[in-house]
């Protein structure tokens, strides 16, 4: 199974959400936060402090916490949130063609994807890329769940 | 003469009868007398401050640096109202001291709390924008599958008088439920939480009467 977070700012409410899905792509978990608005106090005293904290240590770490599915990995396209949990990757799309999996760097790999790459940052285990890279061969649509993820997050913001 | 003897006369008559006078009297009623013990405490505080002095003085060119000292006293006094002497029944003070009313200096501040940010976690699976799927197009297709689509379609080309046939995409894994066509993707509104997956193949046919429409080809 494979989890994306995600924490938007949306009409200045702070909100996150995780979204677990099976290898086809359908919802398995999916839990997020009360949307936070910080007060005008709130914000002179945690000052610059006030976004990093609010998306990572109040939000993506507490959503984390919470996860109940046993997850291979939690990706998410904000760096910031790396830091939370090992579990966690950093995942974007290059547009270099590549025939096999590739190590960049310490914490950092190309995996081949449709006509170009992804790049993965985080440590990843040899086993977990492997599983990886089947599934992604197999026609898995990596991003597409993100979409879902932020309209789901909107959806709740406007709800409430 | 004569004039000057009635005027002897008459300062013979006032030396012997004298002037006239009229009596006063002069006694008059003794003063009320309202006796008042006043005690004043005076409390006096001493106190002294030391003062440092330092005077500068430029001589012959030369700055030279005086030190001096001097005590500042401080007297401060306090007044206590005087007890009213029993004689003085029913009458009023000679002063009258000012009521006193008693304020608090600090008042004691009310708290407020500033609460650290924190949140709930919730937990919905069942949220529709997460049953809503968007399936991207694929860029290979098998040659295979393009033959069997092929073969259905010359099927439905017989059936129908169709104008033309125009490819649109070729879809892995679209799951079931409502599809719709946005662009180059499939939107899909999944049913149920265990959907059947398939290969689909979408060509756009336009009939003689002018109309289009989607023909959705399922492979699997």
């Amino acid at each position: 199974m494979i989890g994306y977070l995600a924490v938007e700012k949306l009409n200045n409410k702070f909100v996150g959400g995780l979204l677990v899905v099976d290898e086809r792509g359908i919802p398995q978990e999916f839990k997020y936060t009360e949307p936070i608005v910080p007060n005008e106090l709130q914000r002179i005293l945690y000052g610059k402090s006030l976004d990093y904290f609010l998306k990572t240590e109040i939000i993506a770490a507490t959503l984390v916490k919470k996860i109940e599915k046993p997850v291979d990995f939690i990706f998410t396209k904000d760096l910031e949130l790396l830091e939370i949990d090992q579990r966690v990757f950093y995942l974007s799309e290059r547009r270099e063609e590549i025939s096999e999996v590739r190590k960049i760097s310490e914490e950092e790999y190309l995996v081949p994807y449709r006509e170009g790459a992804l790049r993965i940052v985080g440590k990843v285990l040899p086993d977990k890329l492997r599983k990886l890279s089947e599934m992604l061969e197999e026609g898995l649509d990596i991003f597409e769940p993100f979409e879902r993820l932020e309209k789901a997050l909107e959806y709740v913001c406007s709800s409430t | 003469m004569f004039k000057y003897l009635i005027e002897l006369l008459k300062g013979f008559f006032l030396e012997f009868k004298g002037a006239k006078a009229r009596n006063v009297d002069l006694e008059v009623e003794k003063p009320q007398f309202l006796k008042r013990e006043i005690n004043w405490n005076v409390h006096v505080l001493e106190s002294s401050v030391k003062a440092r002095v330092l005077d500068l003085k430029d001589e012959k060119g030369q700055p030279v640096v005086r030190e001096g000292c001097f005590r500042l006293k401080v007297e401060t006094s306090t007044l206590t109202p005087p007890p009213v002497s029993p004689n003085a029944k029913d009458k009023p003070p000679l002063l009258e001291f000012p009521e006193v009313f008693q304020q608090v200096a600090i008042v004691e501040p009310s708290l407020h709390k500033v609460t650290a940010l924190g949140t709930c976690t919730l937990s919905n699976p069942s949220l529709l924008p997460l049953w809503r799927k968007k399936v991207k197009r694929e860029t290979r297709v098998e040659r295979e599958k393009i033959e069997r689509a092929l073969r259905v379609l010359q099927e439905m080309i017989e059936k129908e008088e169709l104008k033309g046939v125009t490819f649109s995409g070729y879809f892995k894994n679209v799951p079931n439920g409502t599809i719709k066509i946005a662009g180059n993707d499939l939107i899909v509104d999944i049913d149920g939480k265990n959907p059947e997956f398939r290969s689909l193949m979408v060509f756009r046919a336009f009939t003689k009467d002018g109309k289009t429409k989607n023909v959705l080809i399922f492979l699997d």
